[in-house]
């Protein structure tokens, strides 16, 4: 039997980001899978030492532009919780829009390259082309079509008119009615449910033991959710945790799949209730203390861990991504599998390399 | 001796005229499926032409001698096409070819090509049974393997060897490197293998082997016009709603393993064959 050792990355077509995966090959059947971090390492949690806690906001957006709103969040949030800060109710609802707008553009890039990594080219343009009108609304909603730059420290920095809720609702309603046309094509092709079904199959057991997120682990089984904690709106908003208990891939595009649905619900609630008033609340003096910040990311579960000394800026931020939780599962997932399944199975974790090198 | 010469001139010219005007086409009717515009529909034409410019870099001298190789075999294999020569020394001559540009690959150490070789020695492997039933099905209805006793030929041959053109149709997909068989390599590079059997192959080389394939489209494109034979227009029709609808499942499925390909092909497109075949004896 013949070993070789194949190269996935760190420059490689499948997956554009820096990320590389030797893989000892014996047969185009992968016997071992060893990572390699660190191509772009930014510094950007170092940042926080010598910038005011308000500039770390648009440093925070840029930890990942495809979850950008969502870093803002964990992190104003993280603050907000340090100073004592009440955020109006109107600046929670807009964050759930926005931070849902996020995970819906999120899923259906991911399921646009997902379909690419098994060779479905026309699946891939078609949800690229739904996700150009929900970036559409970002654009028009905060001027922005990926780093909304919205959020604030006390809130948040724009409003929207009824003219624009209504219009939202609108565009949304054209998207859900796109997505359920590609639905039964994502969930029933003999083609994709041949290379997707039993393919990097995680139990619950392995989720609980590896500590996967987001997902990835709720695509095993587990009903975990950062947003059943009710920060920002949440709490005030019905929704449940979207599951699947076969772990493999197709499961874990299937539970994404309906969290694009569940996020189209959410926004519309948020819509119908979203309370008047004020958009920020004053921020006076300077932060000191510590704090532990969790956000459920399109990807699954960031923690932010932010401590203040009563200066101008930070003395350390900390965050754990999703990416970084789930590159565990990863290595466990790939020794055993085809060569062919690598894209597959790696894009089905969603690797955002940008989050990972922060 | 000018007729010869003739049909020699057209088997050249045919390869890279229809060959890269059909890639042009193909590029456009895919770019609409996918709600796109796409590029001209001398697209191909463009690329070689800006391939063939590139300095000449090659990794040993084996790996050039085979792409002549290849490039030969395939135009050599249309050129007795047109000249309407024996079937059977048609097949072996593009298997004789498709063979070089799987030794081409070989001769690179990049993982990515060698992988890419044994693929595209597997879809060899895969078509070249079903393709030699083919010639076998022509010869048992026709009484013959000479393309000139085929084209004289008064029923469509299909009508009789419906099961037969369709197992033509899995050896069509894999040798236009179509989903879901475009395992060795993809139109694109987005695969595990990057652009598998081809990575290693750049400028003037790459170039060459997009001319072969241009020649290569032809060809299968010939051999399946030849199940209605009954004048061009029909045999132009039967091979561009041949060609619509690979481009159709192109369009319409994941790319798949070569294990599935192997056993799916093999016992679909094989008991395809042989049920028409024993049909046709029998009857």
């Amino acid at each position: 039997m013949r070993t070789s050792v194949i190269p996935f990355g760190p420059q490689h077509p499948v997956l554009p980001e820096p990320l590389q995966l030797k893989l000892t090959v014996e047969d185009e059947v992968i016997t071992e899978a060893v990572p390699a971090l660190g191509y772009v390492h930014r510094g950007l949690e170092a940042l926080a030492q010598n910038r005011d806690f308000h500039q770390m906001v648009q440093v925070t957006e840029r930890v990942c532009g495809i979850c950008s709103v969502l870093h803002a969040i964990c992190y104003c949030q993280g603050l907000e919780d340090i100073m004592g800060i009440t955020v109006p109710p109107r600046a929670r609802y807009l964050r759930v829009i926005w931070g849902e707008l996020l995970r819906l553009h999120s899923h259906l890039l991911w399921m646009g390259l997902f379909a690419d990594s098994f060779g479905f080219e026309s699946l891939f343009m078609q949800l690229w082309k739904i996700r150009e009108r929900v970036l559409d609304i970002q654009e028009a909603t905060t001027g922005n079509r990926v780093i909304s730059g919205t959020i604030r420290v006390g809130g948040v920095s724009r409003d929207m008119d009824a003219r624009q809720v209504h219009w939202i609702a609108d565009q949304l309603t054209w998207v859900a009615h796109q997505v359920r046309q590609i639905e039964p094509v994502l969930r029933e092709d003999f083609t994709i449910r041949r290379r997707t079904e039993g393919k990097g199959v995680l139990t619950s057991a392995q989720a609980r033991e590896l500590g996967a997120v987001g997902p990835v682990l709720r695509a095993s089984g587990i009903a975990q959710d950062i947003r059943q904690t009710g920060y920002a709106a949440y709490g005030e908003l019905d929704f449940e945790p979207v599951t699947a208990t076969a772990g493999d891939c197709h499961a874990r595009c299937m539970v994404r799949l309906g969290e694009i649905d569940q996020s189209i619900d959410l926004i519309h609630q948020a819509l119908d209730r979203l309370p008047g008033g004020d958009i920020r609340s004053e921020v006076r003096g300077r932060p000191q203390g510590e704090t532990l910040m969790r956000v459920e990311q399109p990807r699954g579960e960031v923690v932010y861990y932010i401590r203040a000394d009563g200066g101008k800026t930070l003395s350390r931020v900390r965050i754990r991504t999703p990416t970084f939780a789930n590159i565990p599962v990863l290595v466990k997932l790939l020794p055993g599998i085809f060569l062919s399944d690598v894209p597959v199975v790696v894009l089905s974790i969603d690797p955002c390399v940008s989050c990972l090198e922060r | 001796m000018n007729h010869a010469l003739i049909i020699l001139g057209i088997g050249l010219v045919a390869g890279p005229l229809l060959g890269g005007l059909a890639g042009g086409l193909d590029r456009i009717v895919t770019a609409r499926l996918q709600a796109r515009t796409g590029p001209p529909v001398w697209q191909p034409y463009y690329d070689v032409i800006k391939l063939m410019a590139k300095e000449l870099v090659v990794v040993n001298g084996w790996q050039a001698f085979c792409v002549y190789s290849y490039l030969f075999a395939s135009m050599l294999a249309l050129i007795l096409f047109v000249m309407q020569s024996d079937l059977l020394l048609i097949l072996f001559t593009q298997a004789l070819g498709a063979v070089f540009l799987a030794m081409g690959a070989l001769a690179s150490t990049s993982p990515y090509s060698q992988v890419g070789a044994h693929r595209e020695l597997l879809q060899i492997l895969t078509y070249e049974p079903l393709l030699f039933l083919v010639g076998v099905g022509i010869f048992l209805e026709t009484g013959s393997f000479k393309i000139s006793v085929v084209m004289q030929w008064k029923d469509p041959l299909i009508l009789k060897l419906p099961l037969l053109f369709a197992a033509l149709g899995y050896v069509m997909i894999i040798k236009l490197r179509k989903s879901p068989f475009d395992l060795a390599a993809s139109h694109h590079a987005h695969q595990e293998l990057v652009r598998g059997v081809f990575t290693d192959f750049s400028g003037p080389l790459l170039g060459m082997i997009e001319i072969g394939h241009w020649y290569d489209t032809v060809l299968i494109l010939g051999i399946c016009s030849l199940f209605w034979a009954t004048g061009p227009v029909p045999m132009a029709a039967l091979a561009a709603a041949a060609y619509a609808t690979i481009i159709l499942i192109d369009n319409a499925a994941a790319r798949l393993n070569w294990r599935w390909m192997l056993g799916h092909v093999w016992a679909m497109g094989l008991a395809l064959a042989l049920v028409n075949l024993i049909c046709r004896h029998q009857g």
